[in-house]
Order: structure tokens, then sequence, then C-alpha cells
């Protein structure tokens, strides 16, 4: 199996990247990492089952949250800025659309 | 040479060709993806004949920068995720660049690509420091600047032009990266240095990539303004960064195997 998308960590670091094996090795550093879940390259192969037991409906939200989580540190000084809060949101929408696009593209079923 | 506005497209082919090993990086970077040729470049005249000698002439300075640091091993430093920044930073004052028709459309990528270049100077020549001054972000929560001034006496923007200037690089190319984080002091290459300060708040916005810090810097209201920018125009350059980074794979690797 080979990571369909990079993984981050919470400070938005790269633990691994896009096209590496997901080898048991790499799957352990990951779970001490606190990752839940991570996109597979593979068509129809489904995405590692989440450490606490998220369901489908909660992805979305945790994705969400975890974008918004990571906005909050890096914008936490600018609160009162208006272009800054302008470029927040707009990174935010892009963000989660990007997300919500890349989730869309996977739960197709291949031709 | 390569400052020298009189310089030619057969003076460049010709030096760059000298040194294999700098034709090797500048022919990878030409062929990759997200730089946007559509045919495959064999030779540096080539390259120069279907691109332009401007974008081709400004990729020389990113090869000296990636022959001179290789990939090193310090603590706290992600050497790929400075990368992958820097990359973005790249793309999206390129996007920039063009999305409000700057005079510095040709150079706006490679000033993005090289603005923290003096951090690889402190890694590898200040590794005890470097890693003081990534404790100190850590322990105290501040932007990698805040750190480095106590630390260091001075910080990577300073640094940064310093090399570039010692390299002889054009004297836009050495503003923009001196003062990526003073734009309110900019006298000459303006422009340029206000896209390379927005392009690198925009690329931090989208988290990609590690910047040395998960801060933000603010961007003067000034900055906002002359750059001409509106919600629109930022979500235009948000979509091209993010698409253009789904085409930096090969460059990453590059960049990874030095």
């Amino acid at each position: 199996m080979v990571l369909g998308e990079p993984v981050l960590d919470s400070k938005g670091r790269l633990l691994a990247r896009k096209g590496e094996h997901l080898t048991g090795e790499l799957l352990a550093l990951l779970r001490a990492s606190g990752i839940a879940n991570v996109f597979l390259a593979e068509a129809g192969v489904p995405d590692i089952p989440p450490l606490a037991g998220a369901s489908d409906g909660q992805l979305n939200a945790d994705l969400a949250a975890a974008i918004r989580k990571r906005l909050d540190i890096r914008f936490r000084k600018h609160q009162d800025n208006p272009n800054m809060r302008t470029i927040r949101h707009l990174a935010e929408r892009q963000l989660i659309l990007a997300k919500l696009s890349k989730q869309n593209e996977e739960a197709v079923p291949a031709a | 040479m390569i400052k020298n506005p009189t310089t030619s497209a057969a003076d460049v082919g010709q030096l760059i060709s000298q040194d294999v090993a700098l034709t090797s990086l500048t022919l990878k970077l030409v062929n990759s993806p997200f730089y946007g040729f559509s045919q495959k470049v064999h030779s540096i005249t080539h390259a120069i004949v279907i691109k332009g000698f401007s974008r081709v002439k400004n990729l020389a300075p990113a090869g000296s920068v990636l022959r001179s640091f290789k990939p090193t091993q310090t603590e706290g430093f992600d050497y790929y995720g400075f990368w992958e920044h820097s990359i973005a930073t790249a793309i999206t004052a390129d996007a920039l660049a063009q999305a409000i028709d700057s005079d510095y459309s040709d150079e706006a990528f490679i000033a993005g690509l090289l603005h923290d270049q003096g951090k690889l100077i402190f890694v590898r020549y200040f590794p005890d420091e470097f890693a003081k001054v990534l404790k100190l972000i850590d322990r105290q929560q501040i932007t990698m600047r805040e750190a480095e001034h106590p630390v260091l006496g001075f910080d990577h923007s300073h640094v940064g032009g310093w090399l570039a200037e010692k390299w002889s690089f054009p004297e836009h190319l050495c503003l923009g990266i001196r003062m990526h984080h003073a734009p309110l002091l900019a006298r000459q290459h303006r422009q340029l240095i206000w896209i390379v300060h927005a392009a690198d708040i925009l690329s931090r916005a989208l988290c990609i990539g590690d910047g040395g810090d998960p801060f933000i810097h603010e961007m003067p209201d000034f900055v906002w303004k002359q750059l001409r920018l509106t919600p629109d125009l930022v979500s235009h350059v948000f979509e091209n960064v993010l698409s253009g980074m789904a085409k930096a794979g090969d460059f990453l690797e590059l960049v990874r195997n030095g």
C-alpha cells in the first residue's frame, strides 16, 4: 500500500510523503504521532481505520477541525487585522475544499 | 554575468553548459512539470529558445544554492519541509505577480524560492545557535525572526541577502531576499519585495511545508493596497498554488536528493 497524500502532524510538519510505502514501521510511527487516518493511493482500498473509531460522518468534520486548529495557531496574533482575517478565511475555505475534493475523487469507484 | 542586462542568451547558455552539475540541475528544474514547459528540454540553449531568456537565466541562482546546501540532519530542522515551503512561496509569488500583471513576473518565482536561504546558512555554519533558535521558538511560541535576534543578533533575511550579494545575484533578487520581512522599508524593487513578503504569508496560510515556525507574519495594510489584493485575487492565487504544488513532486525529489 502506498500513501495517496502526504501525512502531516498537528504543527503541519511532514511525517510521510505521498507515494511512500506504508510499512509496519511507518504505520507505527504514524500511530505514535496520533495520526488517525491516511489516504491510500490504490483505488478501492479503504483508508486505514481510525484509531479512536471515528465514523465516516465524523471524518469531514475532523478534517475541517484540524485545518481550523492549524490556522488558529498560525493566525493567533492577527485576529484584529481585517486583511489577515480575510486571508485566513480564504485559506480555510480553500484547504477544506481541497480536502473534500480529494475525498470525493477517492470515493468514486474506478471505471 | 547573469546580472548584467547586456548578457546574451548564448553567453548564459555557454556559461551554464560549462558546468556539468549546474547544467544537470538547471535542466531538471526546467523539466519539472510545475515549471510549465510543455515539451522535454535537452539543452540550456533549447530552454532559452522555447521559454525565454529571462526565465531560464533567473533559474541559475537556484542551482548554486541547491549545490551548496546539500540535505542535512539537524535536530528540529525539517530540510524537506523547508524546501516545500520555499517552493510553495515561489509558486505563490509567481501566481501573484502574474495576477497583478507585475513587471517582476519573470523574477518572482526565483525570489520566492530563495527568500529563506539564510536559514540554510544557519543550519550549516551555526548549527548550535540554530538549535537554540528552534528550541526558543518551541518554548516561547514566537516566530523564527523573534527567536533569531536574541540568539544570533541578526536574522535569516539579513544573512540570506548577504549571501545573495556575495554570490553576485542580481540586485532585485538580493533585495527580495534581504527585505522580505521589511516591506515598508523597501526603496528599490519595491513591488518584488512586496510580492515575496505577501507570498511568504499566503503560502504559510495554506500550511504547506515548514517555514521553521508555525506562525504567520502580519501583512501591512500598505502592502495589501499596493499589490491591489482582493478576496477574489487571493482565492485565485490559492487555487494556482495548490494545483502547482500537486505538480512539484519531481522538484522536491531533486531537492531531497541534492
